[in-house]
């Protein structure tokens, strides 16, 4: 589905060479990949290389065979989406930004509400503004908003590293329905190796510069 | 009222000014001094020898020396605007240079092609205040707004990227810095609409009123003067902006970060 060959990739200003080495593997559809490693490992810069927001030094990535590089870039990023560890906001409240996704999905007439009701918030946040809400409920917001583009492919750099145990593990069964509602091939960065464990139906070990899995 | 005329020594009377300022500089503490007088000097340099200068261009009045001196004076503009960078990317100047010179077009193709029509077309006394005035505020704009853009770009990067992330075409997710740039570069340029004739008298129409000109004529050039300014401006910030984005993405939908550089 998603693969890696011999990815290459640098960063400038890290003095000690490649932050992916040579790196190559596999995601299989419909399955949901935790990716755990130390922090400055690269597991955030390889998300970003797997949408294309960075471009990679050397080696290819295909979806479905077809290198990256060569679908069009609103193409893309429709199939690949990300949501970073942080919550970012392209539009002053919940409608905005669900508005502002939906110019650009494919998904159209469909129901916010509906869509927020997937991520467990109801109807009335429409009209909230983003940042009077809990990092949770914007993680959540920002779930809603990937799903409009009907992805293939769902990336999450950290999810859950800003939330307490509680809301973190509301965040994870969602992404796990989610992903199993819409068939998605999931790959999610954690630093905890529970939630890897829990989540993950592959643990990977992103260290000096390759992947593996884990044991 | 005959038209003013100012011998040396007359304005060497305006030093007093200058004086009472240092002077104050001095007795507040604020350190100014040497600035001040330092600065004082080169005006008065700059512009005596300008003046001269200016008085043997306008009697050459060629073509030729209207391209050089409009040459130097972009020159030095974009220079000058790549100084003004705290955030340096490569191929600014160029930037710079090609929205300064759109700048002109746009301006010099009203306002001397319809309004002034000098005579011979390339009156050196008539284009090259006009594009000083053009190029002086182009420079302007488009030194705030890169700089508010460059630094708002890189405090705004995850909103950027999440724009970009969810397949909005780079001019899009551009759209908030872009705007806040322009708009903020232009907030003296407003200021100074607003309150014209009310708070501030142009130096434009001072200057004709003082050399005796009619309130009247002076306030008609000053028109055209504002509305020019304003909108060559304007023709300035955006075309930069516009450059400058297409200078940071590529066509593949990612920003180039590596092409912002921290000026030293």
């Amino acid at each position: 589905m998603l693969r890696l060959e011999a990815v290459w990739k640098s960063l400038p200003g890290q003095p000690d060479g490649a932050i992916l080495k040579d790196c190559s593997y596999t995601f299989e559809a419909e399955r949901i990949y935790a990716i755990v490693g130390a922090s400055g490992s690269g597991k955030t810069t390889l998300l970003r290389t797997l949408n294309n927001l960075a471009a990679i030094d050397r080696g290819r990535i295909l979806l479905e065979g077809r290198d990256i590089n060569a679908l069009p870039p609103s193409e893309l990023r429709r199939r690949i989406t990300i949501q970073f560890q942080l919550p970012a906001f392209v539009g002053s409240t919940v409608e905005a930004n669900l508005a502002f996704a939906q110019q650009y999905s494919q998904r159209n007439g469909l129901d916010f509400g509906t869509l927020l009701d997937r991520v467990a918030l109801d109807r009335s946040f429409l009209a909230r503004r983003v940042d009077s809400l809990s990092v949770g409920q914007q993680q959540r917001v920002c779930l809603a908003r990937t799903l409009l583009a009907q992805p293939d492919v769902l990336l999450l750099d950290e999810p859950t590293s800003a939330l307490d145990d509680a809301t973190a593990e509301i965040v994870l069964e969602l992404v796990r329905a989610i992903s199993a509602e819409e068939k998605l091939l999931t790959i999610f960065v954690t630093h905890r190796r529970s939630h890897a464990r829990r989540l993950g139906h592959t643990v990977l070990e992103l260290a000096n510069g390759s992947l593996r899995e884990a044991s | 009222m005959a038209p003013l005329e100012l011998s040396f020594g007359d304005v060497a009377i305006s030093l007093v000014l200058m004086a009472l300022a240092i002077a104050l500089s001095k007795l507040q503490g604020l350190g100014l001094e040497k600035n001040l007088a330092v600065g004082t000097v080169r005006a008065f340099a700059q512009l005596t020898l300008i003046g001269f200068a200016l008085k043997v261009l306008f009697q050459a009045n060629s073509p030729w020396l209207l391209g050089l001196v409009l040459a130097v004076m972009l020159t030095v503009a974009g220079l000058e605007s790549v100084r003004r960078q705290t955030v340096r990317v490569p191929g600014y100047f160029l930037i710079t240079l090609v929205a300064l010179v759109l700048a002109l077009v746009v301006g010099l193709g009203v306002v001397a092609g319809l309004i002034l029509r000098p005579d011979p077309w390339h009156s050196l006394n008539v284009l090259i205040p006009v594009s000083g005035m053009i190029l002086g505020n182009g420079l302007n704009v488009i030194s705030l707004s890169a700089n508010r853009f460059l630094s708002d770009l890189q405090q705004r990067r995850d909103e950027v990227e999440t724009a970009l992330s969810l397949a909005a075409p780079p001019r899009k997710a551009f759209q908030p810095v872009f705007r806040e740039s322009i708009a903020s570069a232009l907030i003296p340029s407003m200021n100074a609409l607003m309150t014209v004739g009310l708070v501030q008298m142009p130096g434009v129409m001072t200057g004709q009123i003082l050399a005796g000109q009619s309130p009247v004529e002076a306030v008609k050039i000053q028109m055209v003067v504002m509305m020019m300014w304003i909108a060559t401006g304007v023709v300035a910030g955006v075309a930069a902006m516009l450059l400058l984005m297409a200078r940071l993405v590529n066509a593949r939908w990612q920003v180039r970060w590596e092409l912002l550089q921290q000026a030293r």
